[in-house]
């Protein structure tokens, strides 16, 4: 994978996403956090930990800036995942997205003649970063670095995605769980908002467009008519 | 018969140190005799000088707790699974070979007939092991006490920055663990079981492991099976009795996973190829 600059794109979605992944659901807005923080863990930033599509901790990892230690970074609750229990991880989640108002009913315009309407929401979701490790200080200073680097790229990062808003990451506590041996769990959490856009037209003004196309046509059947109208 | 030195009594004075008399069984020269008096987290070492060499001295407490340091934390009575191992050794009136026992976990002894009864179970047990279901473990001690580790301890908050550090192991203590101990155990079936987590699909593989009662384990110990060189993490102990000593222990352990900085841990590096 190359440097995010997403193509010019300017939309939730990271290029080259599978093609049914829609910009701004669920799943792309998970990649694009996911993909934001492998960033930060690339070999070239000089950190303790570096992000690596193959897990396979190295025999020279001496969890220092030049033998750096392997660290996994992946959407959470993932099923697809075969690399098991490994920490130092990052996983990625999203909680309920809502669709706020900001219009009454959330129309922005019309189009008269046609009966179309625009319509314009903004959805809101919080994502919950989670940074799982076997101690609680490296848990706390991987959080913190994920913090930070969310706090201070957020204008970037929402400008280069499309996001209407990216709120102030929260640093939680580090917390421990009971997994194959005792864990320790940071969590980083903030809300996106993205812009939701749709329109409508009504079926009644088409359908009588369609019926006063016929009429002036002076074809009699009007089978053939929409054969040559619409059927091409 | 060869001279030996028997341990008559250990007494723990809880929380402040532990109370040692022993007595030379077939003393083989007259004189005086030295002893030289050795502590530890593991009866495997690395031994911490207590009493070197002391002239016809037959008793020794070991009051705690010692001189603090920045770089080192002192051994405690502070939890209630605190294993010390005490080695004595004696130096006859003439000066040659020492002879030396090595003293488990404190405890209190048994007498007469119980002590023969224990002896029985457990050279039941141990034949067992070796002709029937045992297999070889290497039981690796985790550290308590002793110099902290230089590369990622922080002293203030008193945090473990590496998790994967090879210097402690993630134990803030260097080098993190003990020697290994060898001794027979037998395994439980090992579940595989697995369950969706934020964390992906983790797995989990507990499962029970007897051994005899030496040495001591305690929760975060780590065993070794040599035969297949997977690698456990002790959770909990139940130690079976007799009369307040221990027999057996049935140890509750969790498999480790295999990106675990303790299958760095070097066990046994003369086989081949070396277990790490």
């Amino acid at each position: 994978m190359g440097t995010i600059d997403n193509q010019g794109q300017q939309l939730p979605r990271i290029a080259g996403q599978q093609a049914d992944i829609a910009v701004g659901s669920p799943l792309a807005i998970v990649a694009l956090f996911s993909e934001i923080i492998r960033e930060r863990f690339r070999p070239e930033n000089g950190l303790a930990w570096v992000w690596d599509e193959n897990s396979t901790p190295k025999v020279t990892e001496e969890n220092t800036e030049d033998q750096p230690r392997r660290i996994v970074i992946e959407p959470a609750f993932n099923e697809n995942l075969e690399v098991r229990n490994f920490r130092p991880a990052i996983y990625v989640d999203k909680g309920e997205t809502a669709a706020g108002k900001i219009a009454i009913g959330n129309f922005v315009g019309q189009h008269l003649p046609s009966g179309f309407r625009a319509f314009y929401a903004l959805g809101t979701a919080p994502i919950d970063i989670e940074v799982v490790s076997d101690s609680k200080g490296e848990s706390a200073i991987i959080g913190d670095i994920v913090w930070f680097y969310m706090l201070a790229g957020r204008d970037i990062i929402r400008a280069t995605f499309g996001l209407h808003e990216l709120t102030p990451p929260i640093l939680g506590r580090t917390v421990p769980f009971e997994g194959d041996k005792g864990q320790w769990s940071t969590h980083i959490t903030f809300e996106v908002q993205f812009d939701l856009r749709w329109t409508t037209v009504p079926m009644g003004s088409v359908l009588t467009d369609i019926v006063m196309r016929y009429r002036d046509s002076n074809e009699p059947n009007p089978d053939v008519f929409l054969l040559k109208q619409y059927i091409k | 018969m060869a001279m030996t030195v028997e341990i008559t009594r250990l007494l723990p004075l809880f929380p402040r140190g532990v109370f040692l008399q022993w007595d030379l069984i077939n003393p083989t020269e007259t004189g005086s005799f030295s002893f030289s008096v050795y502590r530890s987290g593991s009866p495997e070492g690395p031994w911490e000088p207590l009493l070197l060499g002391g002239v016809d001295i037959y008793n020794y407490s070991d009051v705690l707790p010692v001189v603090s340091t920045q770089a080192a934390t002192d051994i405690n009575q502070l939890s209630l699974t605190r294993g010390i191992f005490y080695r004595i050794t004696v130096t006859p009136p003439s000066g040659c070979d020492n002879d030396v026992e090595v003293v488990s976990v404190v405890e209190p002894r048994l007498e007469g007939t119980q002590r023969l009864l224990k002896r029985k179970i457990l050279r039941d047990e141990s034949i067992t092991f070796k002709k029937l279901n045992g297999v070889e473990i290497a039981v690796v001690k985790r550290m308590h006490w002793g110099p902290r580790c230089t590369k990622c301890w922080d002293k203030t908050t008193k945090a473990v920055v590496r998790a994967n550090c090879i210097t402690c192991y993630g134990t803030g203590f260097a080098p993190g663990y003990f020697t290994p101990v060898l001794t027979l155990g037998r395994r439980g079936t090992l579940p595989a079981a697995k369950q969706i987590a934020p964390q992906g699909i983790a797995e989990f593989r507990p499962t029970q492991v007897t051994i005899l009662d030496a040495p001591k384990v305690e929760p975060d110990d780590v065993l070794v099976f040599l035969k297949d060189n997977k690698r456990f993490v002790v959770r909990s102990v139940i130690q079976t009795e007799l009369k307040t000593v221990g027999v057996h222990q049935k140890l509750e352990v969790s498999e480790l996973a295999r990106s675990s900085v303790e299958y760095r841990l070097v066990v046994d590096p003369s086989r081949i190829p070396p277990l790490f």
